[in-house]
């Protein structure tokens, strides 16, 4: 089913300068595997080398935390828009 | 990168953000017109910390905000270049918790405020997953533009 994904800031380059990409998946993880598969560079930007999504990535389907739901396995329909967003912190310790 | 362009105003947002933070660490966006060589910072969005435990010496964004930063920067007709963040008597160097969470593509602007005053702002970038921060030279534009 066609999924819209959005490509946030940083990782265009890695993503033919596109910020928004329309990937054919049930959930999550085929999403994922369909856009890493498109543009093989983006994989160590979002995966750690055991496959985990990196902590400091976060993916939100239609405004919700897949965490809070089922993860990669979380399922998408058509129309449904996959968000990944860079996680944004930092300080002086 | 050789150096920053950044607006008279947006320093002045940055300086005034982090001084109502303080002694929070204050944050923002940075907007403006991407260039490999030398970006242009125009303007900044105001953001609230989110650091609920440590928001002396910490900041975080949420994920609204960070899709909120983008949204408005489409609809600037904006990019969007990296934030900022402000260190509250410390000094306006990136710590390991600024490189852990650094992005390839979005600079860091540190500000140093010392006892509640606006004090050095620096830019850094990283230029790979590993690599450690580089120093960006700040140049400031006064055109108004």
């Amino acid at each position: 089913m066609p999924v819209n994904v959005k490509i946030p800031t940083p990782l265009r380059r890695f993503a033919g300068e596109k910020s928004e990409l329309v990937v054919d998946a049930r959930d999550v993880a085929g999403a994922l595997e369909t856009l890493l598969g498109a543009y093989p560079s983006l994989r160590p930007q979002l995966l750690a080398e055991s496959g985990a999504v990196r902590s400091f990535v976060n993916l939100f389907v239609n405004g919700e935390d897949v965490r809070f739901l089922d993860g990669q396995k979380t399922p998408v329909k058509d129309g449904d828009t996959l968000a990944i967003i860079p996680a944004i912190a930092g300080g002086s310790r | 990168m050789t150096a920053l362009s950044l607006a008279a105003s947006a320093l002045a947002e940055i300086r005034a953000g982090g001084t109502a933070a303080y002694p929070h660490e204050g944050c923002g966006a940075l907007l403006g017109r991407f260039d490999a060589a030398a970006p242009r910072v125009l303007r900044t969005l105001a953001l609230p910390n989110r650091e609920a435990e440590k928001p002396r010496v910490r900041f975080a964004l949420s994920p609204a905000d960070y899709m909120f930063v983008e949204a408005e920067a489409d609809r600037l007709a904006l990019d969007l270049l990296g934030f900022w963040h402000s260190h509250p008597d410390h000094p306006a160097r990136p710590s390991e918790t600024d490189r852990a969470y650094a992005w390839q593509g979005l600079l860091t602007l540190v500000l140093a405020v010392a006892n509640g005053e606006p004090r050095d702002l620096t830019a850094w970038e990283i230029r790979g997953p590993d690599t450690p921060f580089t120093e960006v030279p700040i140049a400031l534009d006064t055109s108004g533009e």
